[in-house]
């Protein structure tokens, strides 16, 4: 499966991009990203100009972990990741180009848009075209499919404090709380990036999501520890539209 | 005169639909004389309360609960076996209930307590 080369140069920019940004909070605002995939559209409901369908590419393991080499020759991996994320989902990477039998990917490591390069014997790739889009200045949550707007929404951002961190993502797990009065409302995706203020939250490890809420009247306030927060029914449909490995990008 | 009624003027008769638990025969008597001329009997044969058939959730049940099994006038001789008349189609029967949910795939949310930051 080939994958696209313009998303390969966008997202290497994202990433660049990311490494001076990473700490901006909501005043990382990524207004200079050149790539059409990164741009933002305004708060509005209007369906976007007709784009190209956004082909992105996800790998997803097939083993019990996965290894993952600095560069794409080199004979000794530097790390291993399990094969399922904690919630049991199959580890998926999100890929950024592909050299050979070798493939770039997005980890879902500290720090955020760490990349790396991992076999592909080791993952079963798979298109998606959705892609979601978090503008923390305007404060909205954007989901595409295929280049068109599917839906937009406000939402709720990192306080000052704890600031929303800004980059390329994508989804991890799709968890569902059971409960649609659970702080986190019916439903939570999790996120391959990570808090830069908060290292430990709930047992966890600052990872970041988009989620529910039990407090409407948050939704586009900066008061959350990190995470997007949306209305329940969006959250909703995000869970049970977007696959795994979804791109997401905060700016 | 019908089989039925030549077979109930029988001594033997008796004794044979006796044994197959049928009620209410007339028996003649035996063995002086030819016997009395039988009495017609009502020709339904209950033969008694079957096992209920499987549930297979619809449809046709002829073994089902509440069947039962009838005989025909002529075929009222001893050792007869009773056999089922056809009756109308019966109701559907209950459902077993519907399957589990599918699984919804791979990417189904999965139930589990979030520890994001929130």
């Amino acid at each position: 499966m080939a994958v696209r080369r313009t998303l390969t140069v966008a997202v290497s920019l994202a990433t660049l991009t990311l490494g001076v940004a990473a700490c901006g909070g909501a005043g990382g605002s990524r207004a200079d990203d050149p790539s059409p995939d990164h741009r933002s559209s305004p708060a509005s409901t209007a369906p976007a100009p007709a784009a190209p369908a956004a082909a992105h590419t996800v790998a997803r393991a097939t083993g019990a972990e996965v290894a993952v080499y600095a560069d794409p020759d080199a004979p000794v991996p530097e790390r291993h990741l399990p094969g399922t994320t904690e919630f049991g989902f199959r580890r998926s990477f999100l890929v950024l180009d592909e050299q050979g039998d070798a493939l770039e990917v997005l980890l879902p490591i500290r720090p955020n848009g760490s990349t790396g390069w991992i076999r592909r014997a080791d993952v079963e790739l798979q298109p998606v075209d959705h892609e979601i889009d978090v503008d923390l200045e305007a404060r909205t949550l954007t989901l595409r499919a295929g280049g068109d707007v599917v839906l937009e929404t406000p939402a709720a951002i990192g306080a000052p404090d704890a600031a929303t961190p800004t980059g390329r993502f994508f989804v991890t797990d799709l968890l569902d709380t059971g409960d649609p009065d659970h702080d986190y409302g019916p439903f939570a995706a999790g996120l391959s990036g990570y808090s830069n203020f908060i290292s430990e939250f709930a047992g966890g490890d600052g990872q970041i999501g988009i989620h529910g809420t039990n407090d409407p009247a948050s939704i586009g306030e900066a008061v959350s520890h990190g995470c997007v927060r949306v209305p329940n029914d969006v959250i909703t449909t995000l869970a049970t539209t977007v696959p795994i490995g979804t791109p997401v990008t905060i700016h | 005169m019908s089989i039925r009624s030549r077979i109930l003027g029988a001594a033997a008769a008796g004794t044979a639909l006796a044994a197959l638990g049928i009620p209410g025969v007339a028996v003649g008597a035996a063995p002086d004389g030819p016997g009395e001329e039988g009495v017609e009997q009502p020709c339904v044969v209950d033969c008694g309360p079957v096992e209920p058939g499987p549930d297979d959730g619809g449809g046709f049940d002829p073994q089902g609960p509440g069947s039962f099994q009838q005989c025909t006038e002529n075929e009222v001789t001893p050792g007869d076996d009773c056999y089922d008349h056809p009756q109308d189609p019966g109701g559907g029967g209950s459902n077993s209930g519907g399957g589990s949910p599918g699984s919804g795939g791979e990417d189904a949310p999965r139930r589990a307590d979030p520890n994001f930051t929130g």
